[in-house]
């Protein structure tokens, strides 16, 4: 069975300071520390492209974990939503070229947002199972530094850049379990470019996933026959503090098993789980996540994470 | 229709961190503590207790108790 084996990231080290920014937008300090929680938000350099970012987290996959070689790579999926150039060609195949993965590798890009990490796991690993493959790579990488207007105040605040990579193959650590999915179109106008520029209705996004979010991880422990008080921690996307606390006060007797950590990322998209994943999860001692991304679309998906005692 | 008081359960609910008991009718919440993001978790609470959405447009005028108060009889 296809699982999660490890994951790297790359955060690049120039980052916004949004204490120094809040006078321009008329915030308080406590707005940005308890209610968006991010302090800095990482920013790709001018001369760096998506597939960059990309290409930086697969080397410290790489450097991580030995056993993984660029020979053994099969298959490559970017999720993106902002990738290389105008959009043509896929930015997997960039980092395909940069990489110098072998011809044989499958390549293609997801196109999801915050909701991309959970559904691209779920993508992987059904592709890897059907085609018998044995060594993907699973990366996030959606910088909306590109989209986002510094004047606005909906959403410049928020969004960070990042990039990670996950290797899924066999003999994993983890493995990834049943999950649910969620579409609903009627969020188009909640969040889209227009004229290559990110609008966000920030009232519309928050109320869909405060009202969508906690029923969708409890349908979700329904399916799976579990308890909240059988699952170790909560990853869910990180949108802001605020939607994360609306979300775990409806989970009073596990709310501290919800994780809350962008203080130096801030919003990264579909990155946010996955380093949630990396820093708080991996390494240590947990059986059972569940891991939920919610955003842009509307889309949403939640799943379970068991660790695989092999 | 919905009383001062479970306006001021909602704002408890909602997990908005001031102290209600010294917020009264007429006074702005806004100038009292409750933040933007605080107004979308309070809207959401008070569609709940109420019955009726906001719209965006309203969203504005609903800075008082008093003010939520009057919406829900309306």
């Amino acid at each position: 069975m296809i699982g999660i084996k490890d994951i790297a990231s790359y955060v690049p080290e120039i980052a916004l300071d949004n204490l120094l920014r809040i006078q321009r937008f008329g915030e308080t300090e406590e707005f940005i520390t308890k209610k968006i929680g991010a302090l800095k938000l990482p920013r790709m350099s001018d001369a760096q492209e998506t597939s960059d970012m990309a290409v930086e987290a697969v080397i410290r996959l790489f450097d991580a974990s030995k056993e993984l070689s660029r020979e053994g790579v099969d298959v490559l999926v970017v999720v993106t939503q902002n990738g290389d150039g105008e959009g043509l060609p896929h930015t997997s195949a960039i980092v395909q070229r940069k990489l110098g993965l072998e011809k044989n590798v499958a390549a293609f890009d997801v196109s999801l947002g915050c909701s991309g990490y959970v559904y691209g796991l779920h993508i992987l690993k059904g592709f890897m199972e059907s085609a018998g493959l044995k060594n993907g790579i699973l990366v996030t990488a959606d910088p909306y530094s590109k989209i986002v207007d510094p004047e606005d105040k909906n959403t410049s605040l928020l969004f960070g850049d990042a990039a990670t990579a996950t290797w899924m193959g066999e003999s994993a650590d983890w493995l990834i379990g049943p999950a649910l999915f969620g579409t609903d179109g009627e969020g188009e106008d909640a969040l889209k470019t227009s004229n290559a520029c990110l609008t966000m209705n920030g009232r519309q996004v928050f109320e869909f996933a405060a009202k969508n979010v906690a029923p969708h991880i409890k349908a979700l422990l329904k399916k799976v026959e579990l308890e909240e008080g059988d699952i170790d921690a909560f990853c869910l996307h990180q949108g802001s503090y605020a939607i994360v606390d609306a979300i775990s006060r409806r989970f009073k007797d596990s709310q501290s098993k919800f994780i809350r950590d962008i203080a130096d990322t801030g919003n990264t998209v579909s990155s946010s789980i996955p380093l949630l994943l990396q820093k708080h999860v991996m390494g240590t001692s947990m059986k059972k996540v569940v891991i939920s991304g919610f955003g842009v679309g509307f889309s949403w998906a939640t799943a379970l994470l068991i660790r695989n005692d092999h | 229709m919905i009383t001062e008081q479970q306006v001021k359960d909602a704002i408890i609910s909602a997990g908005i961190d001031v102290d209600v008991s010294a917020i009264g009718p007429k006074d702005n919440l806004g100038d009292n503590g409750v933040d933007s993001l605080d107004f979308f978790n309070l809207f959401l609470e008070l569609e709940d207790i109420g019955g009726k959405k906001i719209q965006d447009d309203q969203m504005e005028k609903l800075n008082t108790i008093e003010a939520i108060v009057q919406f829900y009889v309306d």
